[in-house]
């Protein structure tokens, strides 16, 4: 099958005067896998709103079926089998999962809603993808992050999608589910769907795409088969140099470093803990495991963010007696948290308010602020986390996500912590961005900060980290150092292929 | 220079509602002989006074994230409670216990918000009734009348700008409220706690204590809009004041203050006031049918929301 589906011919698109794609001309054909790769404002996004009718192009043609079309809507390229599933998902939760895939499809009798005949069509559909995991009548809600894509997944075939743009699917998951859905990628473009993947793991566009293409700044760099192609060769289409994968070893921790952070045995009331675990000055721990695994829940119970019903957080040799956010950070604790924008910033606010949140006592007189000052201060703090802005008083909702990731990192380095948690420090980031802010972790455990990162990305932790601990099912199971183990191997123990040390959630 | 440019962006707004103003100084000056004339600016900036109080309370909650439908039955209540205590202390005594009745019932709200974890829209929509209720249950439905009649001074003309006495409290209310929001830190906090609340409370904010103080800062301010309007009648009575908060809230939501939270000055609040009065004004003044009134008020706020909602798509 290599039948021409949808083929765009020099397609051109400015806002304001800034052109964001020049001339852009791309071919998709049934059956196929297409990755579609470039930094932050390469102009992907815009891309895919052309594709999918949410923007209309300044000049150039979309064909589909050997027909010049118009898309005014996105319900116009709907109709004509395209559709959207992005990162940000758009399903009605508190339905069941039958309701969701066959929204706008579903049956009638006498007026009202057949349950029994839309429950038929959707089993029917559901066996012939082969999510043969997902039942009709559970509430969508109830399910995982994961499954919930494969809701969506389902419902744009039962729209009769005939193209689907996935963009960043592989980010919200964890590596065994990210195998999951590449598998499924492969399987639908089996029976000739059309795949456009978007997405920063070069690794998983490059295990499943038939065909790269690479934008930078607008304009096609690169576009052609996957086979022959690398991380090193699509990064440097993508940047236009080369960009060496950030393996090297971390600097050695003195041995003689205090330990700042001793979390012992703490545990919480969902079933996670009992959990162990010491940071050096220095030191940077890293935290790996799949979603569910407890990682982001024992950061939050460390951190009083969540309550803990056993276990006790030490700070530099003393005791944490209350567990509240408030309190750990007068103590000297910092936590970037996973999702910057449910709890990490206030995006209608500046980067300067952002950046000053925690320290805006310091930057006040008799309960005034002296702005001055704060402009000041947070003026350098940007410089060494190197936020890129026009101006320090830009709201952060303009900022790519790197650079928003960026300001929750001058944030907390605004406080000078002794300890800093980081939870999934580059999700959603460009390649360039995420060097910067690897290089930013580094720099600040070089200053003796004992620095914990978790992340779904086990090349970032493997590579980051002068420790691993690996986590299942609520307790660490594995701790590999620097070097000792390969991706494989953290997998494996991840996923429970390694037979769990004795004394089951204790470190060592 | 650049950055100038974006920032003039960013802030289009702030200039929409500030020519809107302009130009409908403009228009009625050229258009009547009546309205740039002294007589009625003082007068308009004395009507003002009420709903600007209250204004300033509501962008004080909707800039925390919360929102006080409660506000004209405290001002009813704590005039109430002011009144009798002005009959029996006299005049300063029974403004301060008024604002404390206000700030009293301010922290029952807060506290059903942040500790009963109930919505504040429907909070505030069931303690205004209870509030209301229990104004009726003091009073016996009837009027409090104040015996003192001094307190009607507060709408003679002062000294200085030859405005009223009320004019001056609601300056005054402008002034401290203003620079507690543009640059004090407590003022930091509630843009913060109203921004994103969980954000807050992992920066170490106590998100339940802020709310609760801003719902307190605004049955105060009620309360002293109560004395206000009880200064206009020399009396106090249970239906005072009803459905005044909605038009606080819709001068606040035309000046530019979110009701999403964490975004909005005191200016801004001030500023769609003064859209809504010069309205009311223009159309006496023009010898318009004042039933239209209503129908164009209520335009105004649907259009300063929907241009709201246009520049937010843009730039997203």
């Amino acid at each position: 099958m290599n039948d021409e589906f949808l083929r765009i011919d020099n397609i051109t698109k400015s806002y304001g005067g800034n052109t964001v794609l020049h001339g852009v001309s791309l071919t998709f054909r049934t059956g196929q896998v297409y990755g579609i790769l470039g930094e932050n404002g390469a102009g992907k996004s815009t891309l895919i709103k052309i594709i999918s009718g949410l923007e209309s192009a300044d000049s150039g043609t979309i064909t589909v079926d050997a027909e010049t079309v118009h898309f005014g809507a996105p319900r116009d390229a709907l109709a004509r089998g395209i559709s959207v599933i992005t990162q940000e998902q758009t399903l009605v939760l508190d339905r069941s999962v039958a309701e969701n895939v066959m929204l706008g499809h579903l049956d009638r009798k006498f007026g009202f809603v057949s349950e029994r005949a839309t429950r038929k069509r959707f089993d029917e559909l559901r066996d012939r993808v082969g999510f043969t995991g997902l039942k009709a009548g559970t509430p969508v809600r109830s399910l995982s992050i994961a499954t919930r894509q494969q809701v969506e997944i389902l419902r744009a075939i039962a729209h009769g999608s005939r193209l689907i743009i996935m963009d960043e699917p592989t980010a919200i998951l964890s590596s065994v589910e990210t195998e999951q859905l590449l598998a499924l990628i492969r399987r639908l473009a089996a029976t000739g769907i059309v795949i456009l993947l978007i997405s920063h793991f070069l690794e998983d566009v490059l295990a499943v795409a038939n065909e790269v293409t690479v934008l930078r700044d607008g304009t096609v760099t690169f576009s052609g088969p996957a086979e022959g192609q690398t991380t090193q060769t699509l990064t440097r289409h993508m940047v236009g140099r080369f960009v060496d994968a950030d393996h090297r070893e971390p600097a050695p921790v003195p041995a003689d470093a205090a330990v700042r952070l001793d979390v012992r045995g703490i545990t919480r009331s969902d079933g996670i803990g009992p959990v162990s675990l010491s940071v050096r000055a220095g030191e940077i721990v890293g935290m790996a495991g799949l979603i569910g695994s407890g990682r982001t829940e024992v950061a939050r119970a460390i951190f009083g963010v969540d309550h803990s019903i056993a276990g006790e957080v030490w700070l530099d040799g003393e005791r944490l007696k209350l567990s509240t956010p408030r309190e750990a950070i007068r103590r000297g604790m910092a936590m970037v948290t996973e999702n910057r924008k449910e709890d990490g910033l206030s995006l209608i606010q500046s980067i300067r308010e952002n950046a000053t949140i925690i320290v805006r006592r310091k930057y006040s007189r008799a309960g005034l602020r002296t702005v001055g000052k704060e402009k000041a201060a947070v003026t350098v703090a940007t410089k060494l986390t190197e936020v890129k802005a026009s101006s320090i008083e830009q709201p952060v909702w303009t900022l790519s996500g790197g650079n928003q990731q960026k300001v929750l990192f001058t944030r907390w380095t605004m406080k000078q912590p002794g300890v800093l948690i980081v939870d999934e420090p580059t999700r959603g980031v460009d390649v360039g961005a995420k060097a910067q802010i690897h290089q930013l972790i580094r720099d600040l455990a070089a200053q003796g900060i004992a620095v914990l990162v978790i992340s779904s990305e086990i090349e970032e932790v493997m590579g980051l980290s002068h420790r691993l601990l690996v986590m299942r099912t609520g307790r660490v199971v594995n701790e590999f150092r620097w070097g000792e183990a390969d991706r494989q191997q953290v997998i494996e123990a991840a996923f429970g292929g390694v037979p769990a040390p004795a004394g089951e959630g204790e470190t060592l | 220079m650049n950055g100038l440019v974006t920032r003039l962006k960013a802030n289009a707004r702030d200039y929409g509602i500030v020519f809107t103003a302009i130009a409908l100084v403009i228009i009625l000056s050229t258009t009547t002989t009546t309205f740039f004339t002294q007589q009625n600016l003082v007068n308009l900036f004395d009507q003002m006074v009420v709903v600007g109080i209250l204004a300033c309370a509501v962008t004080i909650a909707m800039i925390a994230g919360v929102i006080d439908l409660s506000m004209s039955a405290i001002a009813a209540v704590s005039a109430i409670i002011g009144a009798t205590a002005m009959n029996a202390f006299g005049i300063g005594p029974g403004v301060v216990v008024a604002i404390l009745v206000g700030v009293a019932l301010g922290a029952f709200n807060g506290l059903a918000v942040t500790y009963g974890k109930v919505n504040a829209f429907i909070a505030t929509l069931a303690t205004g009734m209870m509030f209301r209720g229990f104004a009726v249950v003091i009073t016996g439905g009837q009027i409090v009348a104040i015996n003192n009649p001094a307190i009607a001074d507060l709408s003679k003309r002062g000294p200085i700008l030859n405005i009223t006495w009320a004019s001056w409290v609601l300056l005054l209310v402008v002034l401290i409220t203003g620079i507690m929001l543009w640059r004090s830190v407590y003022g930091r906090t509630l843009y913060a706690v109203g921004g994103n609340p969980a954000a807050a409370r992992i920066s170490g904010i106590s998100v339940g204590w802020a709310q609760t103080s801003a719902f307190m800062i605004s049955g105060g301010l009620s309360a002293i809009a109560g004395v206000v309007l009880a200064s206009r009648s020399v009396s106090a009575q249970p239906s005072m004041g009803t459905g005044l908060e909605f038009t606080a809230i819709a001068a606040a939501v035309i000046g530019g203050v979110s009701f999403a939270g964490g975004h909005g000055a005191i200016w801004r609040a001030i500023l769609g006031v003064f859209l809504l009065q010069m309205i009311a004004n223009g159309f006496n003044l023009l010898g318009l049918p004042t039933t239209f009134q209503q129908v164009v008020q209520g335009l105004l706020i649907l259009v300063a929301v929907a241009v709201d909602q246009l520049i937010r798509r843009r730039k997203s």
